[in-house]
């Protein structure tokens, strides 16, 4: 008998082991994987395909062209159309559709609920409530940001009507504030 | 001055548990003891003999476990086949799948060859199911050749000669994942794979005196005072690199005296003054460095060198978890604006509790017992 044949049975076992991890391997990796990157490329057509729920300016600018107009000057250039008027996914899809189909209809945006993770899909603020979010007076922010104590400020400035929930826009325009 | 308690909100909480201790602390023993293997496979050392297969299947024992506390660890172990399946070549960590997968076809393949005398003399000697397990063993082949010997012990000495390089990687790669997070100043330093290894040499042949000396009394027979005197002699070396390299590390960073080095200086005498300065440092280096020191140089008698060797391997081993619990804990204990601590509170219970950790601390003991009473193992056959 075969001084190596040990070995040589050892060796097959190996290269069976081997065979079949290679070919278990082969069977699990998912198809797409590796052809852009450590991931699957399919991913990425999954993702895309998800309902919009969280639309880039350029979405809405896309059609509101004289907003950007109103706004490029100013420091809320970079607030993002989704802050004050909700995510408007509903919106978008009737807008989309309206580009092949001109019967449908686009509903008006609806009244805002005072509550900003809201439900309302697209609402228009004209609420001290959406511009205090950001410009109270709050511990912690940068000096640099503007903030007020809105009691000064409105006396400071002769707001005719302090207690409306429109004193703001008495001065200022949402898309371009004038600061 | 004094660290204020200020902590970044996104990280409250130490991520890496104490089974994140153990990974690294049982890789470190699975590698000191393969290195003590090949002392005798690839380097003569005949004096250690004795201890020689002891330290191969002491290794192999903790291997098969190794993987165990990251399992344990992880939310979803049935997911941790992907780093294997689907790995990122630029990924330091997807390496461990095929380092640790080779490494352990290497110390079975190494077993399996130095225990093939005995197996096949098994084969031969029992009969019914148990010869059909010794002979499953064989691989079907229960002969033994002087010229199939002969290869056998070329192979042997090859694996060995293979396995010291994939002993270090496996468990310098561990130091070198903990010394990549450059955001950890207590981790971020080329030093660590260096600092892990030399100590899973240390904690390697602590776990081997250990062991040896306790087999040797659950046998009733004398261990072999030139190899407890040679294992001693490594011991001690082991240990004054280990601390000389880990001192280097800690003076370095205060005499640079780096921004961060005042969160690390409170974190070291104040979170940690148990773990590192009374454990790691008090009882884990100096008092066996004393000991080891006594036994090497003034060469004492054989009683008083089995219990130095003892005594000495014991708090080795509690000053390398110590070790690995102080980097892998002790790294998390402040936030990353080294202005705040926060708190690692470990229960009793669950999957990365104390009880669980013990249990998976058994295992390769529970392993070693197992394997004795397959194969000769204990050093008695060997008297």
């Amino acid at each position: 008998m075969s001084a190596t044949r040990h070995l040589q049975i050892l060796a097959l076992l190996l290269l069976l082991g081997g065979g079949a991890a290679l070919q278990l391997r082969n069977m699990l990796v998912p198809a797409t994987f590796g052809e852009i990157g450590t991931y699957r490329a399919a991913a990425l057509g999954t993702n895309a395909a998800h309902p919009l729920t969280f639309p880039s300016d350029a979405r809405c600018l896309k059609c509101h062209e004289d907003v950007q107009e109103e706004r490029v000057e100013s420091l809320h250039t970079v607030v993002r159309c989704v802050h004050c008027h909700g995510f408007g996914a509903e919106h978008i899809t009737q807008a989309t559709a309206v580009e092949v189909d001109s019967s449908v209809t686009i509903a008006s945006a609806q009244d805002w609920d005072h509550h900003f993770p809201t439900k309302v899909d697209l609402f228009i603020t004209y609420d001290r409530a959406t511009c205090l979010a950001c410009h109270q007076a709050t511990v912690g922010m940068p000096d640099s940001f503007l903030q007020i104590n809105v009691a000064e400020h409105l006396e400071d400035q002769g707001a005719e009507d302090v207690e409306d929930v429109n004193v703001c826009f008495e001065c200022h325009t949402g898309h371009s504030p004038g600061l | 001055m004094d660290a204020a308690e200020f902590i970044y909100p996104n990280d409250p909480h130490v991520a890496w548990s104490i089974m994140i201790v153990l990974y690294p602390y049982i890789t470190g023993l699975v590698a000191g003891a393969f290195v003590v293997s090949s002392l005798y496979h690839v380097f003569d050392q005949q004096v250690l003999k004795p201890v020689a297969r002891l330290a191969l299947v002491t290794a192999l024992c903790f291997c098969m476990f190794a993987t165990l506390p990251l399992l344990l660890h992880l939310h979803h172990p049935e997911r941790a086949f992907n780093i294997m399946i689907t790995p990122n070549a630029t990924s330091a960590m997807a390496g461990f799948g095929f380092i640790y997968s080779f490494y352990m076809l290497l110390l079975v393949i190494e077993v399996w060859l130095v225990f093939r005398p005995d197996i096949v003399e098994r084969v031969n000697t029992n009969h019914g199911i148990r010869r059909w397990v010794y002979l499953v063993l064989s691989l079907g082949v229960p002969r033994i050749t002087e010229q199939s010997l002969k290869i056998d012990r070329r192979l042997i000495r090859i694996l060995a000669v293979v396995g010291i390089p994939a002993a270090c990687v496996l468990h310098g790669y561990v130091g070198f994942l903990f010394g990549a997070v450059k955001a950890n100043p207590w981790w971020s330093t080329a030093l660590m794979p260096v600092i892990f290894l030399i100590s899973a040499v240390l904690s390697g042949i602590a776990v081997l005196l250990a062991l040896y000396v306790f087999i040797c009394w659950r046998h009733q027979v004398a261990p072999e005072i030139e190899c407890l005197r040679t294992l001693v002699r490594y011991l001690w070396i082991a240990l004054i690199t280990a601390f000389s390299l880990e001192a280097l590390e800690l003076i370095h960073m205060g005499y640079e005296a780096g921004s961060e080095w005042h969160i690390l200086r409170t974190l070291l005498t104040e979170k940690l003054a148990v773990s590192y300065v009374l454990v790691q440092v008090i009882v884990g280096s100096l008092v066996p460095l004393v000991l080891l020191s006594v036994a090497v140089i003034a060469k004492p008698s054989r009683r008083m060198t089995v219990w130095i060797a003892c005594i000495a391997a014991v708090l080795i081993l509690v000053q390398v978890f110590a070790m690995r619990w102080n980097v892998v804990i002790g790294g998390q204990l402040f936030s990353k604006s080294f202005r705040g601590f926060v708190e690692y509170r470990i229960s009793w219970f669950g999957r990365e509790g104390i009880l669980a950790a013990a249990v998976v601390l058994m295992l390769p003991f529970i392993a070693l017992y197992g394997a004795n009473r397959v194969l000769p193992i204990s050093t008695a056959d060997d008297h």
